[in-house]
């Protein structure tokens, strides 16, 4: 045996041992990757379901709030809310309507879904309309204020100061994130120069909450919505044909690109019935410390009792009874979500 | 010499022979460490989509409801009515056809049945729960006798009710009088009662169990409606007798079973009153399998004590069994790959619904345990998905 050939089995032992580790790398590789794929399609189906919980939020708050198109323009004037997706003022009345009793949508059909030239759906939130909510953040929200914990902390850093350990209102808590000028050194300085950019906020999205889920709301009838949520790219696009029917193609790479992240999406299909009740806050009174009987000197609280209490009482324990119940303690003051039903496939309108 | 230098000296095969050696063994020892990194990595990965796959199930289940009802499995025990109950009951998957027959549809006061398309509009007069709110268990019916405006039949009795002074202290009826007071009302004789609609409808969601009537009734109805009076007798059941106004004593507190338990509680319930306690519908589970339709109807009235009155009784047996007695009946417990390889994790999916503190919830735990270390770990949430009724609907439960 030469020193050459001696030489060649050491570099065929090393290089084997290597390619078994580097087969050993991709594997694991290949593993991780797999397992990290598999989890983001978890990971869709669970934001998905959180766009279900947003889908029925939307739908609570667009029966009564939402409809004054300006709120900002003139503090005078009414503000317009509605009474709910049918009237709780006339129970034959679709809504949801104004103050007036008259109503903020239009049934006249506008828009052609099935690209036949026809018109064939009206515009949301008439029936048969079809709002689409891409949930990004915005970089400001109106009326943003200062993240800021404590605007005036105690202050403990000069045992000689008059201000030692007190807890002392010196500056304005809590302060708009839109700067008004406001400093400790020029209190004066105040404006409100820049309130109607405050209160608009910043309507732009922030990239990094872009792309990441959305829902659709469908009406069905007066009280009944399909909730369509989804986690991707797709905006909440149906198909590419209402991407360039809506003029959004520049959103999107091409088509291919569209089906590609449509594919990918963890699309849900719920249907929900929409109530105006809320939970009840008239707690029963069982004030029986009320109910002594002059007669008897008993506490019954088995009796009818003269008192009720009021709904949005804030009143903790009157009388020292253990009455308890307050607003605070339901927070559905917008109506409520009757029933939600998976459709396992999608249903023809969504 | 020249074959002598062909050939290796001694010290030579010594240390080509530890050279090897060292190659050899690093080898070994790489190899060997690579397949037990692969093979922890398989482990790992193994777990990880047992995980998901325990994670997809419990979402699968918040929506399909087949821990409760699985009509492809043949498991549909749920849907079952006690007859031999009095009154019958129905249990929370019961089809409204079975215990409700259709009558009239016409957006009246006579429509019968439940009608899944109605909306209950807040402006339909008769949505309107029409009662004495302060009527309680022990009434002597100083506000009147709200049972001439809406009651479950017309035209309905109202006899005259001449009781004496019998008031016995709390708690109960103990058999002397259901009133606290001298009463003495005159005969109304019968009465043409204008709005039966509600109460029909009230009484019929309400015997899907507790926890199918919070579903089907409005978030703020009145959980109570009125009846011909049926006195108090030794051994009647809370549903079957009324106060001295004509409310089921089950509405009321002081029967001593019902849905008010708080004997400070008196008058008729609403969502809020279950406080303390929760209610649930009744999953197949281990403990539960051999369970009959009575016993079912019997958990679907059963309010489970889970509130802070329990905190003093935790540290005692009694309420350690309050606590087991809640998880053994109300929590749907599946192994998810019962049968698997020995190095696989055993994975569980806990899924519990159930209404506590005025809120429907649907709490999920996805529990694994190492099969090599025995590490267990859990994840807990509470899941958004299809309610009872959706899950009814989906079965073609609610259709005539």
């Amino acid at each position: 045996m030469s020193h050459h050939s001696r030489r060649g089995t050491i570099l065929i032992l090393v290089a084997g041992l290597a390619a078994v580790l580097a087969s050993l790398c991709v594997a694991f590789l290949m593993r991780m990757r797999s397992d990290a794929e598999e989890t983001t399609l978890v990971e869709r189906e669970i934001q998905s379901r959180i766009m279900l919980l947003a889908g029925c939020g939307y739908v609570l708050e667009a029966g009564r709030l939402g409809w004054d198109v300006d709120p900002h323009a003139d503090p005078l004037r009414d503000h317009v809310e509605a009474f709910g997706w049918i009237d709780i003022r006339d129970e034959d009345a679709v809504g949801p309507r104004d103050q007036r009793g008259d109503a903020l949508f239009s049934d006249d059909l506008v828009v052609d879904t099935d690209d036949d030239g026809t018109a064939d759906q009206p515009a949301w939130p008439a029936v048969g309309s079809t709002a689409r909510c891409p949930m990004h953040a915005w970089s400001r929200p109106p009326y943003a204020i200062q993240p800021t914990v404590a605007y005036n902390p105690i202050d403990v850093s000069d045992p000689g100061s008059v201000l030692y350990g007190l807890p002392l209102l010196l500056r304005p808590d809590p302060q708009p994130a839109v700067d008004n000028g406001w400093t400790p050194a020029a209190p004066g300085a105040v404006s409100d120069a820049r309130f109607d950019e405050f209160s608009r906020g910043d309507a732009r999205p922030r990239s990094e909450t872009t792309g990441l889920a959305w829902f659709r709301v469908h009406r069905e009838s007066p009280s009944v919505f399909v909730i369509t949520t989804g986690a991707g790219g797709s905006l909440g696009y149906r198909d590419w044909r209402e991407v360039t029917a809506d003029g959004a193609e520049d959103a999107f790479p091409g088509p291919a690109a569209f089906a590609q992240t449509v594919g990918a999406e963890a699309r849900l299909h719920h249907r929900i019935e929409w109530s105006p009740e809320t939970i009840e806050q008239t707690e029963t009174a069982y004030q029986y410390h009320l109910q002594n009987d002059a007669g008897r000197g008993l506490r019954n609280p088995w009796v009818d009792s003269p008192i009720r209490m009021v709904t949005n009482m804030s009143l903790e324990s009157p009388g020292g009874s253990s009455m308890h119940v307050a607003m605070k303690r339901a927070p559905n003051h917008l109506g409520s979500v009757k029933w939600v039903q998976r459709l396992e496939t999608p249903p023809a309108r969504w | 010499m020249t074959a002598r230098g062909a050939a290796f000296s001694l010290l030579e095969v010594l240390v080509a022979t530890a050279l090897g050696l060292m190659i050899v063994s690093a080898a070994y020892v790489a190899v060997r460490s690579a397949a037990t990194a692969a093979a922890t990595c398989q482990t790992l990965a193994t777990q990880n989509a047992m995980i998901r796959a325990g994670m997809l199930a419990a979402l699968d289940e918040v929506d399909s409801w087949r821990c409760y009802d699985d009509p492809v499995a043949g498991r549909v025990r749920l849907r079952g009515v006690d007859v031999v109950a009095d009154p019958d009951r129905a249990l929370p998957f019961t089809p409204f056809r079975d215990i409700a027959p259709k009558a009239g549809w016409t957006g009246g006061d006579a429509d019968r049945g439940w009608d899944k398309d109605y909306a209950w509009p807040a402006a339909d007069p008769r949505t309107w729960w029409r009662g004495d709110g302060l009527e309680n268990s022990y009434s002597d019916l100083r506000f009147g006798r709200y049972a001439m405006f809406s009651a479950r039949t017309s035209p309905i009795a109202l006899p005259a009710i001449a009781l004496p002074d019998t008031y016995m202290d709390i708690p109960g009826p103990g058999g002397k009088s259901l009133s606290a007071w001298p009463i003495a009302v005159p005969d109304y004789g019968a009465v043409d009662v204008p709005h039966t609609w509600l109460a029909n409808q009230a009484a019929m969601a309400a015997k899907l169990g507790f926890y199918g009537m919070a579903e089907y009734l409005p978030l703020n109805a009145t959980y109570a409606w009125y009846e011909e009076l049926i006195p108090y007798a030794p051994n009647r059941n809370a549903w079957q007798y009324t106060n001295l106004g004509g409310i089921p004593m089950v509405w009321l507190a002081g029967a001593g079973t019902g849905f008010q338990l708080s004997r400070n509680r008196g008058m008729p319930p609403m969502l809020f009153s279950i406080e303390e306690n929760t209610v649930a519908p009744t999953p197949y589970n281990a403990f539960t399998r051999t369970w009959n339709t009575a016993a079912l109807a019997r958990a679907a009235l059963t309010r489970y004590v889970t509130g802070y009155l329990l905190n003093t009784q935790l540290v005692n047996v009694s309420g350690q069994n309050l606590i087991k007695k809640v998880i053994d009946e109300s929590f749907a417990e599946d192994a998810l790959l019962p049968v698997r390889p020995a190095h696989w994790p055993a994975v569980e999916v806990i899924v519990h619904r159930g209404l506590f503190r005025r809120r429907f919830n649907t709490y999920c735990r996805v529990s694994w345990t190492n099969a090599v270390t025995g590490e267990t770990a859990q994840i807990d949430f509470s899941a958004f998905g299809t309610s009872l009724r959706g899950a009814r609907q989906a079965r073609g439960l609610d259709d005539y």
